[in-house]
């Protein structure tokens, strides 16, 4: 046993590395640029948490998502790896304020794009030796990526600003040109590159042609029915996920639960827990749920609503399998399903009038922060709206000097409308993907991701066909709370009848 | 049409029946969802409605102007000149409704509702992590926020022997308690907690457990276990640590609490509004506000005794407390409202209520 796995024992717990993983983290420790495209669940994470505990100083992990610090943090934390904390906007005054003063004390920082960029926060990481810049989703960076952030552009110069230090970005999925993109803005010199196939050979994939919604229900029924559990069912609203459960909960025998972002943070909890302890045979969610919840034993994940680029989908099936045994992808297809994906790339914008309105509204602000505060509490804008025109408007009068607000509204909407046509164009390929019907379906994803076809699975696809060889349902062994509220204390309380 | 009337609409009629014809409908609407200003304060004090402040939250200015015009299509709710009224029909419905209603052991949202929430992240996390801890597994807590986290921390009895005691009788203290309650209320929140060998449940999945299907009920009973624990537990050993530095916490609002520390230092109103840069009415509202919590405020200060005298007696001697009323009651006409208001504020407060 060498260092590296010796450490790998003593903090994760595990006895060998996966495939690549000793790859990466020993060009991470060598102090090169890295870039690494690793499905989720084949553990990312890992690449730059162990060399962030062997290595001397500080390792700041730009992550996007809260969840999916906060969950993070709380694994390390319970492994026994005190030396971590997450840094975000949603903490209080006093808890920042702590984090920033004990920075000399961590090993391992996560924090959000946004508060890396404030001066703050910048001023106190300064102080200290940051031994490696993680960038965690960092296909974000680039505006060929499917979601693409304003303030991940800014990553480039905030790591100058630290003086250089070495940086792994991580991405589950990203096409060649956004690999460039990635190494270009974040002024990667000379990266060494890990390339993992997006291909789970575990998991079939089926597109199942269903017509209408209450023939869609009623298909959903029969695979619930039929697949073994637990398994995940997608929908593309908070309010269908709740009626799908409901339908699921008294159609079968399986226990159903809803998932969104709109349900209180203890509710969350208190779901993903019962998902986790296989309380929950199926959860029916957005796609708010599944970063960071990692349960290897998922043999399903049913798309009730398309997503709205392939990226989004093979993230959201990755979710199936990660243990290696057989499970299945499945996607129902209706006939007029092409309508909820568009309107979700239109939402996705500010339309011409509230750019010409926002501009006009901020024109005279100088901060971006204020701009943006704004724009949100007194314009009524949404967040992921307001800073993008306030990203854009600063752009344009930064390299045109010019304030005119008719002329940078023009500008914006020609970006809005680049953006847009750019993804509608990745949801045209996500719908030639699914009404295909004579291309192995496996091959054509791969396609997609500039990847070449390896040796195809039995249960492939169902343009290849696919055997009926799956287990048979197992009867789930639920636990039930006992109806007797003193037998239930008494249980949890560990005391004697 | 009936039919889809649900707890909290009955809940609106019978806080409409004390105060009907004197307020808005909005202020109806602040008090359930608990909106802390100075009108609200002196209504659930003057018309003794401190049980109900707060009783759902939850609840949006939208759907509380539909279920409003539902009450008013079905006849149980009227409204003029802006002021609501409750109908013969809607004095019936409430009647048939609460009937044989059981009511919960104890609700009081003014006195409760601002510790009732931090109380039960603190017992869910805390019995959740002792579960866990002597089963030796490890779990994904409830909740993450970092004060109930820090309280944990804080409270954490690191011996094993030690968390053997304090399970032992804070199940104790629980099961004690408990057992004042009906079965269905013990039941609620029982089912609510996580441990070792479950995980809890949310309200909705609660409400398939115990049988109880309307949600604003059944948060409502929900809240109201935990007002009572707070209440009763407050004196006990173990879940006395849990609750009371949320007791004592001032239930002033902020701006009031600003106010009365000028007081204290023995500033004039007027003053207070100048260094404050606030309007002079303001500042008489946090007067009101603190003096309906406060039973040693030096009122005479403000309203000469006497015709604090001549207030009550008006108010007594009259069915409603709307203040112009009340004013063209008063034989001495140059009693102004404040004094009327600060009057009812005062002794309103002191008799038992909050």
């Amino acid at each position: 046993m060498d260092k590296l796995e010796w450490y790998l024992q003593k903090w994760f717990g595990y006895t060998s590395f996966k495939d690549g993983q000793r790859d990466i983290m020993e060009a991470v420790l060598a102090g090169k640029d890295v870039v690494t495209v690793l499905p989720t669940g084949t553990g990312k994470s890992l690449c730059y948490q162990l060399p962030a505990l062997v290595q001397p100083g500080l390792t700041v992990v730009v992550s996007p998502l809260l969840s999916l610090m906060e969950n993070q943090v709380h694994e390390l934390k319970q492994a026994g790896q005190k030396r971590v904390a997450a840094y975000n906007s949603f903490l209080t005054f006093q808890e920042k304020h702590y984090i920033l003063n004990h920075l000399q004390s961590l090993k391992i920082l996560y924090i959000s794009p946004e508060s890396l960029q404030q001066s703050m926060v910048m001023k106190q990481l300064k102080r200290h030796h940051i031994s490696l810049l993680a960038v965690d989703e960092a296909h974000c960076i680039s505006q060929w990526g499917h979601e693409f952030r304003t303030d991940y552009m800014k990553i480039g110069s905030v790591r100058k600003e630290m003086g250089q230090p070495p940086c792994l970005a991580l991405t589950a999925t990203a096409t060649a040109d956004v690999q460039r993109d990635i190494i270009r803005r974040l002024q990667l010199s000379d990266p060494a590159i890990f390339y993992h196939s997006v291909d789970r050979a575990n998991i079939s994939l089926e597109v199942i042609q269903a017509g209408l919604e209450t023939e869609k229900r009623a298909c959903l029924l029969q695979e619930v029915s039929r697949l073994p559990i637990p398994g995940i069912v997608y929908t593309a609203s908070r309010r269908k996920t709740e009626t799908t459960a409901r339908l699921i909960e008294s159609e079968t025998d399986l226990a159903a639960a809803a998932y969104h972002g709109g349900m209180s943070q203890e509710d969350r909890n208190l779901i993903q827990q019962q998902f986790l302890a296989g309380d929950i045979d199926v959860i029916c969610c957005t796609n708010a749920f599944g970063m960071g919840i990692n349960k290897p034993n998922v043999r399903f994940v049913i798309h009730v609503d398309y997503p709205k680029d392939l990226e989004s989908y093979v993230q959201e099936i990755g979710r199936a399998g990660r243990d290696g045994l057989e499970s299945c992808a499945i996607l129902l297809l209706g006939d007029k399903d092409g309508v909820i994906p568009r309107s979700i790339i239109e939402q996705e914008f500010p339309d011409s009038r509230q750019v010409r309105e926002g501009i006009s509204f901020i024109s005279t602000e100088d901060s971006a922060l204020a701009a943006e505060k704004k724009l949100i509490e007194i314009g009524g804008y949404e967040e992921q709206h307001a800073r993008f025109l306030v990203h854009y408007w600063q752009e344009w009068h930064q390299e045109s000097g010019n304030r005119d607000v008719l002329e940078a509204a023009a500008y914006i909407n020609e970006i809005v409308e680049r953006r847009t046509m750019w993804k509608l164009n990745k949801l045209r390929k996500m719908e030639e993907w699914l009404w295909n019907e004579s291309m192995c379906r496996r091959e054509k994803l791969l396609h997609y991701f500039e990847e070449s076809t390896g040796e195809r699975p039995q249960r492939c696809c169902d343009v290849c066909g696919l055997p009926e060889t799956l287990p048979s349902p197992a009867t789930p062994d639920r636990k039930r709370i006992p109806f007797n509220w003193e037998e239930q204390l008494r249980l949890l309380f560990h005391q004697e009848g | 049409m009936i039919a889809s009337f649900t707890f909290r609409h009955y809940i609106f009629l019978l806080v409409l029946r004390s105060l009907e014809g004197d307020r808005t409908p909005s202020s109806l609407f602040h008090i359930l969802t608990g909106k802390k200003t100075s009108q609200t304060i002196q209504d659930i004090k003057w018309y003794r409605l401190t049980e109900y402040f707060r009783m759902f939250p939850y609840w949006d200015k939208e759907t509380f102007q539909k279920d409003i015009d539902m009450l008013e299509r079905a006849g149980m709710y009227r409204e003029e000149e802006e002021r609501a009224y409750l109908t013969l029909k809607g004095k019936k419905e409430i009647e048939r409704y609460f009937h044989d209603y059981k009511w919960p052991r104890l609700y009081n949202g003014w006195k409760y509702s601002h510790a009732a929430g931090r109380f039960w992240e603190r017992l869910a996390l805390f019995i959740q992590s002792l579960s866990f801890s002597l089963a030796k597994r490890s779990f994904l807590p409830v909740f993450r926020d970092f004060d109930t986290q820090q309280w944990v921390k804080q409270h954490w009895p690191r011996q094993l022997s030690k968390k053997k005691t304090i399970a032992q009788k804070l199940h104790e203290e629980l099961v004690m308690l408990l057992r004042e309650l009906p079965e269905q209320d013990a039941l609620l929140f029982t089912c609510r907690l996580s441990g070792h060998n479950h995980s809890g449940y949310t309200l909705q999945q609660a409400a398939q457990h115990v049988e109880q299907h309307d949600m604003d009920e059944l948060y409502y009973r929900f809240h109201a276990v935990l007002h009572y624990l707070l209440e009763a537990g407050s004196d006990l050993p173990f879940l006395g640590t849990f609750c009371t530095d949320l007791l004592s916490q001032k239930i002033l609002t902020d701006s009031a609490r600003k106010t009365q520390e000028y007081l204290a230092q023995g500033m004039s109103l007027s003053d207070i509004a100048t260094i404050r840069d606030l309007k002079q009415s303001t500042i008489e509202d946090h007067v009101v506000e603190i003096a309906s919590e406060e039973a040693h405020f030096p009122i005479s200060l403000y309203v000469p005794e006497k015709v604090q005298q001549a207030i009550i007696r008006a108010a007594q001697n009259s069915t409603t407390y709307r203040l112009k009323v009340l004013k063209e009651k008063l034989e001495d006409k140059s009693v102004d409202y404040f004094s009327i208001r600060l009057t009812l504020a005062y002794f309103g407060g002191t008799d038992g209520q909050a």
